[in-house]
């Protein structure tokens, strides 16, 4: 069973759950980079800050091609800092299509969450601009076409008196001041990306702007080996009076130019605007339809102690402590219909049962006690609480004959429903999305949290350890939780094995010490 | 798999990636045939104002405000150019450039590529003023004259641009760019 909101975005998830898995094989859940992309792209934005501003003590406004080709020359620093640059803008790109196309293919464009999607659109313009303002910067052949065919796309709307163009026919060298502007543009949008990614994370709580240490030496040292080991070189300078002919293109910022020479400017325009139009506007041609959009997250004031968990626990900082309105001292929670997303990690987080998006605890466990009756669960049987995101959502086959609960995040779960569920079975697999994959930003983790470390709303210490599992598999490691599953369900097998040898047969205890007193009377 | 062999494949994986990212940072492209050749034109202007001019009758100044009560109104705009260009005997284009800008009031500009094969061809531009006076063109100091012609042989070399302008001190249309470098910048060689 598919989530409701995927079955659209059908092809990419597949591709993206296949990849995920892969990526997990090779560098292990936490050090995936697909997790990490849009960690990955603030990385590298801060390494073009720093190799930008190196780079930009050596170039000439006057002599720009002469410039870049004296940093190039540069053996031992500018040569591989420049590289370093180039790799990491385009890396940037790669890094941030993927964070992209997760955020869509995982159902994360919509709602409260719009506001992240239209910023990070933003913040993919205001990087391929900037993108191009410094391959023009250089005045090469490659940066000759692209000023070229801008200026052509640009004459094509009503907002210039002569055709800009015409600075770029060789009737002169072109003046400093078109370097400045384009120099300018080029260390001024960097200054705008940085408010773009505090928009782009203002609804994020705890937002992890950085990846693990290890991965992030990874990225950055690779980049730097790449630059050190394949050194950018120095295409011709740019002649106004020769044809381009055959240049080489960064297709990360110049993907677009084969595409569009020799169509007319008004169609690319149209173009242009329509699929811009399209992609900014999939807040609301991708959400679901009202009727099959999750209620948001209420809180039953009378049940609310004011505890706060359900604040600390929310990923998306849409819960607040209000003073109380009913004479109650202290504080009650209160939920920012505007804010939250309905990933209902706040049911798991509420001890008393007070909080959900349109559910609590309390109808988990109603659902959990309903599900027991019906799939008549016993104590020799596995049941797998999926998330309907991870690899038990997706693949029947992962559970290996054990019973399925699905919830819609395994951060949902309120450990009263392990509880119940460990008391019903043998055993309870908890199967989790991977950590850094959770739709839910924050619900794996606090499941760990809850279950093992003791994060209230905690599962109750009186609760068999050994009964309970969590296991972590995205929706492409079938195997991984089949295999988990299938070794959980032979322990649990031979837990009930001990416990069969060490119960008291009570009955046959008494007849065993009746007979014997029996024989001693009968003996004296 | 072992942790070595994964780790072995890890770094495989990542050195692949990267010199993907490397290629494709610099994919070529041929932008525009170097066996080929372009023919530029490309000029600005200032053209003489062609006016007409009328008296206003009473009863239209009467219905003007005090302060605006000009005996003349005067209409008018800057004069457009006739272009026309023929290569090796054969007319290539026929067009009126008129002056830029939303009420006309600019430059006259031209911008025209015409692409041509290599090798020698015969380039004849007339450029002509439509409308315009001797006394509208003393007035308009500077302004270009009422007609403009460039008729020579053009030699191009595969790659090459040949750009027709023009020359302000000159007053003339004038060719730049073909059969060497041009007004550009030299080219520079690859270097890697």
């Amino acid at each position: 069973m598919q989530p409701s909101g995927v079955r659209a975005r059908r092809g990419g998830w597949r591709a993206l759950t296949w990849l995920d898995a892969r990526a997990n094989g090779l560098f292990g859940s936490r050090y995936n980079p697909l997790y990490q992309s849009g960690a990955i792209v603030v990385a590298l934005l801060a390494v073009l800050l720093a190799t930008g501003l190196y780079l930009l003590l050596f170039y000439r406004l006057g002599a720009p091609w002469a410039s870049v080709a004296r940093i190039t020359d540069q053996a031992f620093l500018g040569r591989w800092i420049r590289g370093l640059h180039r790799f990491a803008s385009d890396a940037a790109v790669v890094a941030a299509a993927v964070h992209a196309l997760r955020m869509f293919v995982q159902d994360r464009s919509w709602g409260p969450r719009a506001l992240a999607w239209v910023s990070g659109l933003a913040l993919v313009a205001a990087i391929l601009v900037c993108g191009w303002t410094g391959l023009v910067m250089v005045w090469d052949t490659p940066a000759q076409v692209l000023a070229m065919e801008g200026a052509r796309l640009l004459d094509a709307l009503p907002i210039f008196s002569e055709p800009i163009g015409r600075a770029f026919v060789g009737e002169r060298p072109l003046p400093s001041a078109f370097f400045f502007l384009n120099l300018f543009a080029h260390i001024a949008l960097p200054i705008g990306v940085g408010l773009l990614v505090w928009l782009h994370v203002a609804r994020v709580a705890r937002p992890v702007l950085l990846p693990p240490k290890r991965l992030l030496w990874a990225v950055v040292g690779g980049l730097t080996a790449l630059a050190v080991l394949r050194p950018l070189w120095m295409a011709p300078q740019a002649d106004l009076l020769r044809l381009p002919g055959e240049t080489r293109l960064d297709f990360f910022y110049a993907f677009w130019l084969p595409l569009v020479r020799g169509v007319p400017a008004w169609t690319v325009w149209a173009a242009g605007v329509a699929l811009v139009g399209a992609v900014v506007s999939v807040p609301l041609w991708a959400r679901p339809a009202r009727s099959r959009r999750p209620a948001r997250s209420l809180v039953n004031e009378r049940l609310c102690t004011g505890c706060e968990q359900c604040m600390l626990d929310c990923p998306y900082g849409a819960i607040s402590m209000v003073p109380r309105t009913d004479g109650r001292p202290g504080l009650v929670a209160r939920v920012n219909q505007d804010l939250c997303v309905s990933c209902g990690i706040c049911i798991g987080s509420c001890a008393p049962m007070g909080v959900g998006p349109g559910r609590t605890g309390r109808d988990q466990l109603a659902a959990a006690r309903a599900f027991a009756e019906r799939a008549e669960i016993g104590r020799a049987d596995v049941v797998v609480l999926g998330c309907e995101w991870s690899a038990a959502g997706v693949s029947p086959g992962a559970l290996a004959g054990a019973h399925l609960f699905p919830v819609p995040c395994a951060g949902n779960v309120h450990t009263s429903v392990i509880e119940y569920l460990v008391r019903r079975a043998g055993g309870v697999v908890v199967a989790a999305c991977r950590a850094r994959d959770c739709r839910g930003r924050e619900g794996a983790t606090w499941l760990e949290q809850r279950v093992h470390h003791g994060r209230e709303a905690e599962l109750q210490e009186r609760v068999d350890r050994r009964r309970v599992r969590i296991v972590h598999a995205s929706a492409g490691e079938a195997r991984l939780l089949r295999d988990a599953v299938r070794g959980f369900a032979a322990e649990m097998a031979e837990l009930r094995r001990e416990e069969a040898e060490e119960a008291l047969d009570v009955v046959a205890l008494c007849r065993a010490v009746g007979a014997d007193a029996r024989s001693e009377g009968a003996a004296s | 798999m072992n942790r070595i062999l994964r780790g072995a494949l890890a770094l495989a994986v990542s050195a692949a990636a990267l010199l993907g990212l490397e290629a494709l940072s610099r994919y070529p492209v041929d932008v525009e045939g170097s066996d080929g050749a372009l023919l530029r034109l490309s000029w600005r202007v200032r053209s003489v104002r062609v006016e007409h001019c009328r008296k206003l009758t009473p009863e239209e100044l009467e219905a003007l405000p005090a302060h605006m009560r000009q005996p003349e109104r005067c209409e008018g705009r800057l004069a457009p150019y006739d272009l026309v260009l023929s290569v090796d005997g054969r007319t290539v284009e026929r067009s009126l450039a008129t002056a830029a800008g939303a009420r006309a009031d600019r430059p006259v500009y031209v911008y025209r590529d015409i692409p041509l094969a290599p090798g020698a061809h015969r380039v004849r531009v007339e450029f002509v003023r439509r409308g315009g006076d001797e006394e509208e063109e003393e007035r308009e100091e500077g302004g270009a004259p009422r007609h403009l012609s460039f008729d020579a042989p053009v030699t191009l070399a595969p790659g090459q641009i040949a750009l027709v302008t023009y020359d302000a001190e000159r007053r003339a249309l004038v060719l730049r760019g073909s059969g060497g470098a041009g007004a550009g910048m030299a080219p520079g060689p690859e270097r890697r």
